[in-house]
């Protein structure tokens, strides 16, 4: 192949349509021909730095009666569910977030202490009758009632929703 | 919500996404694209009034295209404060240090590109774009603009070099620095 005939197949080559017939030819001549090496390279650069220009989301569109209605929100927003884009539903949602990992992690370092077996739970009575048969984090709820119960309201609700109908 | 037009020609729906991809991409502003896809379709409006385009895909792209330039070029008229302000209004949308950089990389980028596809001719530019974001064959470009496969295939190679051009200095000074 000479460099005439490369470039019939650069285009084929640049659109990822080059056949597995002209392929090794192809390879060939790039192998052995530094300025269309050199040629092909850039141009291919050139088509993989266009790709790289970030896409748009997808835009919602519908029929109203005889007008088109684009959905114009920013493509980020229409991946936000409806509550987090409200101020005051972001903070809260936030705020109980934060608290509700905040217990499950004091209450997981809680259950890790040594010496604290949950057979002493199952004593206190107070919903927490069939403690051995639930969860873990249950468990270490009601052993956060059972040290502090004036602060443990969290706890206390669960206990009694855990506790089993008779 | 955006109302467009009084469509009175058909298949508004099923384009509307790709003209508002292709004009995101080389825009960059969701409201930009929004203009655009506004602009493109009362164009499609009034020529659908007059006669309805026979390949109605390769006449959207190559209308978006050139609505894409004609923003541009506006967008470069803007005096110079103006255009500042433009621009910490995109930046504001980003979240980060690194979300900043790399909008600016791609605004540079997105400037760098389209001022080498203004440079092209209609059908060149329709080729690249066809081929490059679109992901369309030789023979289904030929058969969209109604050109021989080979001639589209020079169009194509025409306008990969163009915009190489374009984009050697911007690799050569990445490159210094």
């Amino acid at each position: 192949m000479n460099c005439t005939d490369f470039e019939v197949l650069l285009a084929d080559a640049l659109g990822d349509e080059l056949s597995v017939a002209d392929r090794p030819a192809f390879e060939a001549h790039l192998a052995e021909c530094e300025k269309c090496r050199r040629e092909y390279e850039t141009a291919l650069r050139t088509v993989t730095t266009m790709r790289e220009l970030s896409g748009p989301a997808r835009v919602t569109v519908r029929r109203e009666g005889d007008r088109l209605v684009i959905d114009d929100r920013p493509p980020h927003a229409l991946r936000m569910p409806w509550w987090f884009r409200r101020g005051a539903f972001r903070y809260a949602a936030s705020i109980l977030i934060a608290f509700a990992a905040g217990y499950a992690v004091h209450a997981g370092l809680m259950m890790t202490e040594a010496g604290r077996p949950v057979d002493r739970v199952v004593a206190v009575g107070d919903g927490a009758g069939d403690v051995t048969s639930t969860s873990s984090l249950q468990q270490a709820l009601v052993h956060t009632h059972v040290r502090n119960p004036a602060r443990s309201d969290l706890a206390k609700c669960l206990i009694a929703m855990a506790k089993p109908t008779r | 919500m955006t109302l467009i037009g009084n469509p009175s020609g058909r298949g508004f729906e099923q384009y509307t996404g790709e003209v508002y991809g292709w004009a995101y991409r080389l825009l960059g502003r969701h409201h930009d694209a929004l203009d655009v896809v506004q602009d493109v379709f009362l164009r499609w409006d009034a020529q659908c009034a007059r006669q309805a385009p026979k390949q109605p895909r390769g006449w959207l792209r190559r209308v978006t295209l050139n609505r894409v330039i004609d923003l541009r070029r506006q967008r470069q008229r803007i005096a110079e404060p103006q255009a500042s302000a433009c621009a910490e209004s995109t930046l504001a949308e980003t979240r980060s240090p690194q979300d900043v950089g790399m909008r600016i990389d791609q605004e540079a980028l997105r400037d760098d590109i389209t001022t080498a596809l203004d440079r092209l001719s209609d059908v060149q530019r329709s080729v690249i774009v066809a081929k490059v974001y679109d992901d369309m064959t030789f023979a289904q470009v030929a058969e969209e603009l109604g050109l021989a496969v080979s001639t589209v295939k020079t169009h194509y190679l025409r306008a990969v070099g163009t915009v190489r051009d374009r984009l050697k200095r911007r690799w050569a000074e990445e490159e210094s620095s």
